[in-house]
């Protein structure tokens, strides 16, 4: 989290994360490249290269897709989270060097533009085998190109969470669009069934973990407190919550993280304000809420980042009877100051 | 996310697990019977000894060569004149009209240079062949050799 704008904001964790990547990605071209060289000693050496570039970007857009539902269904991959979009703005730039060496390679001799002769050398669109799937490269890349360009804080922070989202739900088409570009594409001309083999593994990890992560969820989306005469909700003894920890309660509209700092109970909105994370997932570090995602942190008090940060997010009312915690379900507007509810623990001093 | 972000991504990937696995068993049920293979086009021949026919058309000497024997036939494309388009896939077909998927591939000759092509045998063999070149890239046939043998 930063108060201004800066193309990266590097940390350790971010340089040893992108360190990774790039080690990762140049092993695997070197790799690749060695292997293919001594399977086909005879492939054009450019037709390498595209290859080589080509099957990365397939494994990196899997890996971008596989990462979210994986923290949804296990916090032990969130460190796999932190800089995803570094790995998606990878996949973009080996993406885009497949895409630029295609088009110089197999268009660039011609007598027409490179683009022109993309999409009018094959203009089969009523044949499914014949099928121009270069362009199916082109509009994934090209859909790539705005994910990668509108990665950064600016731009979340000027169109704003909810378009943002959606916008970067593109990346999904993009997917289907890899898919067929490969199936219609170096799938019709090769007869080795080890890619399609890979793929199918590829897309049904992808789908299934989504829809598992995504049925998880849905199931804690239905699971409602109840309500008491009051408007109340009855949250749980104090007993059940972790030292600087969250219990997260759902009031059938959206989730609300209550926190336990010490003998302290507060309650904020479950959704960060830079990017939905799960506030709730967090903890408390030193005396602030911390998102698991990215680390934006919150006071318990008032929901605002400690200045000179300006995020902020929703509070609620808490009460406590008997030792259990019960919730106002209405929420105060974003960075509304409530009172701290203090509960002697039992076990704690 | 919220709620409303939550339902609509579970919406998109039910939508994409019926659509993923449609467009692939799709695209596998139209790949053509005879795919380029391609450890026979990177395969380095033996050249045959004899030289039994030779033409040359355009930027290309082509050589049908054949052992002693007469029982196996090579074809050797000698390029003359750099082609433009990367990918050339070398047809062997019987009949004047192009058609991929009624020809038998060869493998693949590169812009320059030139390469030897394993001829199939006896039973498919006839007096009169037609070599193709094809672009699969854009579809597009480059060029057209008949031999008589």
């Amino acid at each position: 989290m930063s108060v201004q704008y800066k193309a990266i904001h590097w940390n350790p964790q971010k340089k040893a994360y992108d360190l990774v990547i790039v080690i990762l990605t140049v092993s695997y071209l070197i790799a690749f490249m060695a292997t293919t060289i001594i399977i086909h000693p005879n492939l054009d050496p450019v037709n390498l290269i595209i290859r080589a570039f080509g099957s990365l970007s397939l494994i990196l857009i899997h890996l971008v897709l596989i990462i979210g539902p994986l923290c949804r269904l296990s916090s032990s991959f969130l460190p796999l989270l932190y800089n995803r979009r570094h790995l998606g703005v990878t996949t973009f730039l080996v993406a885009a060097i497949h895409g630029v060496l295609s088009l110089v390679q197999f268009h660039g001799n011609g007598d027409s533009n490179v683009l022109i002769s993309l999409f009018t050398a094959n203009t089969q669109y009523d044949s499914l085998a014949q099928f121009p799937f270069q362009v199916l490269g082109y509009y994934a890349l090209l859909i790539l190109f705005f994910m990668a360009a509108t990665s950064h804080d600016f731009w979340l922070k000027n169109l704003g969470q909810n378009f943002w989202k959606r916008l970067h739900i593109l990346i999904y088409i993009a997917y289907v669009l890899i898919i067929m570009h490969v199936m219609l594409g170096v799938i019709q001309l090769e007869s080795s069934p080890l890619l399609i083999i890979f793929l199918c593994i590829g897309f049904t990890a992808v789908i299934s973990l989504h829809l598992i992560a995504g049925w998880k969820e849905i199931k804690q989306d239905r699971q409602i407190q109840n309500f008491l005469d009051d408007g109340y909700l009855f949250a749980g003894t104090v007993d059940l919550w972790e030292d600087g920890k969250a219990r997260i309660v759902n009031n059938g509209k959206e989730r609300i993280a209550i926190f336990r700092n010490g003998n302290e109970f507060t309650a904020i909105s479950n959704q960060c304000a830079h990017q939905g994370g799960p506030l709730g997932e967090g903890r408390i570090v030193d005396g602030v809420i911390t998102c698991p995602w990215h680390g934006y942190q919150y006071r318990t008090n008032d929901g605002c980042s400690p200045p000179p940060f300006s995020e902020k997010v929703p509070t609620f009312n808490l009460k406590s009877v008997n030792n259990k915690i019960f919730l106002d379900p209405i929420p105060n507007p974003a960075g509304t100051a409530v009172e701290v509810i203090s509960v002697k623990v039992k076990g704690e001093r | 996310m919220n709620k409303g972000q939550r339902k609509t991504h579970i919406i998109i990937w039910m939508v994409l697990a019926v659509c993923i696995p449609v467009g692939f068993i799709s695209a596998i049920m139209v790949i053509p019977d005879k795919p380029m293979q391609e450890d026979v086009f990177l395969k380095n021949e033996t050249v045959l000894e004899e030289i039994s026919k030779e033409i040359v058309k355009d930027n290309l000497i082509v050589l049908i060569r054949n052992d002693k024997a007469k029982t196996s036939y090579q074809l050797q494309l000698l390029v003359s004149t750099p082609f433009k388009q990367a990918d050339i896939g070398i047809y062997y077909s019987l009949r004047n009209k192009f058609d991929p998927l009624q020809s038998i591939y060869l493998g693949n000759l590169p812009p320059k240079g030139g390469k030897v092509f394993s001829l199939p045998s006896d039973e498919e063999f006839s007096d009169r062949i037609h070599i193709v070149l094809f672009d699969p890239i854009k579809n597009e046939l480059i060029n057209q050799i008949q031999i008589e043998l």
